[in-house]
């Protein structure tokens, strides 16, 4: 109950810290708390005189503050553009242009800008089944209460932080750019609401806000490593397919070469044109052709507890399709989420960034269970030419999972993502890696 | 955002602390270590963890001074002495970032939270510093206006060096002006308003100022006492005492409506006596006031501790101690078996004709008339010992001229209050005088079998009678009303009785410790003082680098590369000035000359001088 009536307190505490960060420049800052601090001592005037500083700077504010209400409705005459790439990487700088011109007549000094990203407040549930990565190092009353692992929270909802820059003097006329620097905390959409330019008042205590929407998305993808060749992953397993149609692979014809019509030929396999140019039958020839199909099964059947695992799982997956080649073969990517999903991609459909945006937005699955993807895997089996499974767990249904693989005959990779080792037996065919998410980038090297 | 900061900003603040709040010769010692600072290559190369131990060294140096200053029983108030010597406790932070190879101080130095995690942020700690050195000059002087003269001088200059450029000169100090001036109302404004709160105050408060001489009392006042176990007086006996004590506190001759006071108010200077009696006790007072009535037992021979000048007493015995300390101790020497020969005043025996109508069909009753003193003093006690019971409990409270008729023909319950006033009454109405008396009653002894601990609910009220040319003293109060106040002390009551007995150790030893001035500091001082040292010790060794060329270059040569302020200054002023910043390997000059930024190079090339050495 008193937990409840704290976490409702958290917006409000971050809403007025906000507003001072806003508002307030760091003189600003420091000189207030020497306000407060003077005011404290000097509460008896007869005993000390910091009753007179208090009230100097008390001045100083009032009248700063007058200026910043009056000075709102002045126009900023600033045009603001943002640059940014379509995709970033979780845990890698990211940078990005933002260009400003001065369309005024008067030379615009002593600006800053901060470019905001939309954030999302954690609702109780989530906030309630939320570890927190530092609980070890907190103390007691911070373990109850709970506000770090809130800011955790919200900086991971954020997804990254933009540090406030100092413009330089904008001449009227001119033209600057600045180069901005983020690193994206989490995989996902990054969503920008708009650039913040403040303004400072003459002794610059405070500052006026001015917003500038600029909403833009960026797809930041998950983290990827470096990885070791897949024993089963690099076979030369052919399956029976076109190219044409690639997209849902069957027996299918490929066009080869024209040759001298021969006896038997299928009369819709004459090339009419080439006929009548050299007045004899010229039949075009096909070819069947195979190629490798190979599947990606995705466990995304994870607990809020276990939100670096799923992570770790998602970047080994990530991984993998980076690492993969896709020119002569297909990859499905299976995975649950709310409902059955197979994302194709390989020669004629797409390419693997389209894949790793789909990674980008997975979530753990918030119904079902591992038994509705193994069905789903091995309803396709006959039509793969291997499968690699990224695990959370190594339990009895997903188990089960990899016999009916095998008994296809199938090469079978397990990757397990989780700090404990399994308890699991060699079997042909199948290549078992275990793979700490602590250590996850040492432990894709396995060759 | 990086504030600017003239160096010269700091030591201007530090002599005005010393100035205002005459701490000269400290404000000068803090100069000629600045100074030493900027001249001298001696430097440390303090990382995080030498930051901390100066953090810690502050810590150690607040909290000493805390606990001195609470415990020095001084005229200022610790509070004040700890913000006059702000500056001084907070010189190691200072001195770690003056003498350290450029670094700033880190946060987690001043915060120990922060240190649980890897957060780097930074201050440069001279312009809180010197904020700090202007808050503490307002230790000093409250009344004459150099002070605001002071800091509105150097709040321009602070405010003038960060000013943006975006207003003209005089639309700036023309606002400048305006905010002193307003400032300068507000503090006028702040005194007056605080006279003015002190005069409503002594106005409001004065109806109910406690009476610290106890001119007058009425029934009830010591009910209120009675709810409380706070220990009043410690009373040690040279052998244990063999029968009941009451400490008299002040005597009452008239009574008026609910009111008992005292005929004859003036009081006369007095010398107390100094001979030996049969017993003798000490009792030590903790006082709220300045003044007390002090608490005597009966057939006191001799008086030590207080000082004669200081005594006054009034014509039924009461003592007045003037000008006293926060805490007195005093020895009195008694014989319980002596009583009192004064003769009565007038008023100790009159009645109000409203009393003697209340009293009179209780007289005829009695038959008190016909009685003689001793008879009479024998039928009231029957009266009381009879019919009445000992409570506090009296439930809604009566209008105060029936709670006498409330009780001697109604309720036949009631404290000491009751009991002891119509006593008097009644034995006056015998034609006996008789007075109220107030004090204590001193209770069982603690284990050691000599001290006794004297609570408020120990207070007590009794009747003197005047018997056979001497005043002896009648108690018809129910002999069982200290237990039945003893089942009111709560289940913690041993726990708090520890915690007083060290409030009233420490408020002795820190009268003791104000007597002696002349000690300095004291024993358990010397223990923090080497703890002090220790760690600026180890902090001096770990780290200390006598900067001479060679052994720069010594250093650098395989140490990791350093921050350096000046240079970070110069790099981040260049990257706000909207410049790209430096590609991985190259080096400073090469990035200079790529931007075209040659007039920067003198500043790049004093860097290397500083990091490399002159070769």
């Amino acid at each position: 109950m008193l937990r409840r009536l704290l976490f409702r307190q958290f917006g409000l505490v971050y809403r007025i810290s906000l507003w001072f960060s806003r508002h307030f420049s760091p003189l600003g800052h420091f000189l207030l708390g020497l306000l407060m601090v003077s005011a404290a001592f000097g509460a008896n005037t007869r005993a000390a005189a910091t009753y007179q500083l208090a009230s100097l700077l008390a001045g100083l504010f009032c009248l700063s503050l007058l200026w910043s209400f009056l000075g709102r409705r002045a126009k900023l005459s600033l045009s603001v553009e943002r640059l940014i790439p379509m995709h970033g990487t979780a845990g890698e700088t990211m940078r990005y242009q933002i260009t400003l011109s001065n369309a005024g007549k008067r030379t615009e000094r002593g600006l800053s800008l901060l470019d905001q990203l939309n954030v999302r407040f954690p609702g109780w549930d989530e906030f309630a089944s939320t570890a927190d990565p530092d609980r070890e190092r907190r103390n007691p009353f911070d373990r109850y209460v709970g506000f770090h692992r809130w800011q955790n929270l919200m900086r991971a909802n954020r997804g990254a932080s933009i540090l406030e820059r100092p413009l330089p003097d904008l001449l009227p006329g001119k033209r600057i750019s600045l180069t901005m620097e983020l690193t994206p905390q989490r995989r996902g959409r990054l969503q920008f609401a708009g650039v913040c330019i403040f303004r400072p008042e003459p002794f610059g205590l405070f500052r006026t806000q001015h917003l500038i929407p600029l909403p833009k998305v960026c797809c930041i993808l998950p983290k990827r490593y470096p990885t070791s060749q897949l024993p089963s992953w690099g076979g030369r397993s052919y399956q029976r397919g076109g190219v044409a149609l690639a997209n849902a692979v069957g027996e299918s014809e490929e066009f080869l070469s024209l040759r001298e019509f021969r006896l038997g030929d299928v009369p819709r396999n004459i090339h009419w044109r080439s006929s009548a140019k050299l007045g004899r039958l010229v039949s075009k020839e096909f070819q069947d052709e195979y190629f490798v199909r190979r599947a990606l099964v995705l466990d995304t059947f994870s607990t809020h507890s276990r939100h670096v695992d799923f992570e770790a799982a998602v970047s080994v997956a990530a991984s993998l399709v980076s690492t993969e080649p896709q020119r002569d073969s297909l990859l499905d990517l299976m995975f649950i989420e709310r409902q059955a999903h197979c994302f194709t991609v390989g020669r004629g459909v797409s390419g693997g960034m389209e894949l790793l945006e789909v990674l980008a937005g997975v979530m753990p699955a918030s119904n079902g269970s591992f038994e509705s993807l193994a069905q789903n895997v091995t309803h396709r089996a006959n039509l793969l030419s291997s499968v690699v499974c990224v695990m959370l767990e190594w339990d009895q249904v997903r188990i089960h999972l990899i016999d009916n693989l095998l008994a296809y005959h199938l090469p079978v990779a397990v990757l397990l993502v989780r700090e404990t080792p399994p308890d699991w037996q060699p079997k042909p065919n199948l290549f078992l890696g275990h793979l700490r998410p602590s250590h996850l980038a040492a432990d894709l090297q396995w060759s | 955002m990086e504030l600017k900061f003239p160096a010269l900003q700091l030591s201007l603040a530090i002599a005005f602390w010393g100035w205002q709040s005459d701490m000269l010769p400290f404000a000068g010692a803090i100069l000629l270590l600045v100074a030493m600072s900027c001249h001298t290559p001696w430097r440390w190369d303090m990382q995080r963890t030498e930051f901390h131990r100066v953090g810690d060294l502050t810590a150690i140096l607040f909290v000493f001074a805390i606990i001195y200053f609470y415990t020095s029983d001084s005229d200022t108030l610790p509070i004040y002495s700890v913000l006059r010597w702000l500056p001084v406790l907070a010189l190691p932070l200072l001195l770690g970032q003056l003498f350290s190879m450029g670094q700033l101080l880190p946060l987690s130095a001043l915060f120990y939270s922060m240190r649980r995690y890897d957060i780097t942020t930074t201050v440069d700690i001279r312009l809180p510093y010197a904020f700090l050195c202007i808050l503490a000059a307002g230790s000093g002087n409250a009344v004459d206006q150099s002070y605001f003269i002071g800091i509105a001088i150097f709040t321009f200059w602070v405010l003038w060096t960060q000013r943006t450029g975006r207003q003209i000169k005089t639309l700036w100090l023309l606002c400048f002006i305006l905010a002193i001036t307003l400032g300068y109302g507000m503090q006028t404004g702040l005194v007056k308003i605080q006279d003015m709160f002190e005069e409503w105050a002594v106005e409001w408060f004065i109806d109910w100022e406690p009476d610290p001489f106890k001119t007058h009392t009425a029934i009830g006042d010591r009910g209120k006492l009675k709810q409380s176990s706070r220990v009043i007086l410690r009373v040690t006996s040279d052998e244990p005492l063999n029968r009941q004590l009451r400490l008299k506190e002040a005597a009452y001759d008239r009574y008026s409506g609910q009111f008992w006071s005292v005929g004859n108010k003036s009081f006369q200077a007095y010398s107390p006596p100094n001979e030996i009696g049969s017993e003798h006790i000490s009792i030590l007072h903790l006082l709220t006031y300045h003044s007390v009535l002090l608490a005597m037992p009966g057939g006191m021979h001799g008086l030590e501790g207080p000082p004669a000048k200081n005594l006054l007493r009034n014509t039924l015995g009461t003592i007045k101690w003037l000008d006293t300390p926060p805490v007195i101790r005093y020895r009195v020497a008694y014989t319980t078996s002596e009583n009192d020969q004064s003769a009565p005043t007038v008023f100790d025996t009159q009645l109000t004709p409203s009393t003697q109508k209340i009293l009179e069909p209780l007289k005829q009753e009695l038959g008190l008339d016909r009685l003689s003193p001793e008879q009479a003093l024998e039928s009231v006690n029957n009266f009381f010992n009879s019919r009445f019971a000992y409570t506090l409990d009296l439930g809604k409270n009566r209008n105060g001229k029936e709670a006498l008729k409330d009780f001697l023909y109604s309720r036949h319950a009631g404290h000491c209050e009751y009991f002891a006033t119509a006593t008097a009454l009644l034995l006056r109405a015998a034609g006996i005088p008789a007075r109220y008396i107030v004090g204590y009653s001193v209770p069982s002894p603690e284990p050691d079998g000599k001290t006794y601990l004297v609570r408020q609910r120990h207070a007590h009220a009794w009747t003197e009678a005047y018997v056979n040319g001497a005043w002896r003293i009648i108690d018809n109060t129910p002999s069982r009303w200290a237990e039945e106040e003893a089942k009111t002390d709560p289940w913690w009551q041993p726990v708090a009785d520890v915690w007083s007995s060290w409030a009233i150790s420490f408020k002795v030893w820190q009268w003791e410790r104000a007597q002696h001035q002349e000690r300095g500091i004291p024993w358990w001082a010397w223990l923090t003082l080497p703890l002090a040292a220790w760690l600026g010790w180890r902090l001096y060794h770990s780290r200390k680098r006598v900067k001479s060329a060679d052994e720069q270059n010594l250093d650098n040569a395989n140490s990791k590369p350093c921050e350096d302020l000046e240079y970070s200054r110069l790099v981040e002023k260049l990257l706000a000035a909207g410049h790209p910043p430096r590609n991985p390997g190259e080096t400073p000059l090469r990035w200079l000359r790529r931007l075209g930024l040659n007039n920067y190079e003198a500043e790049v090339l004093a860097y290397y001088r500083r990091r490399y050495g002159n070769k």
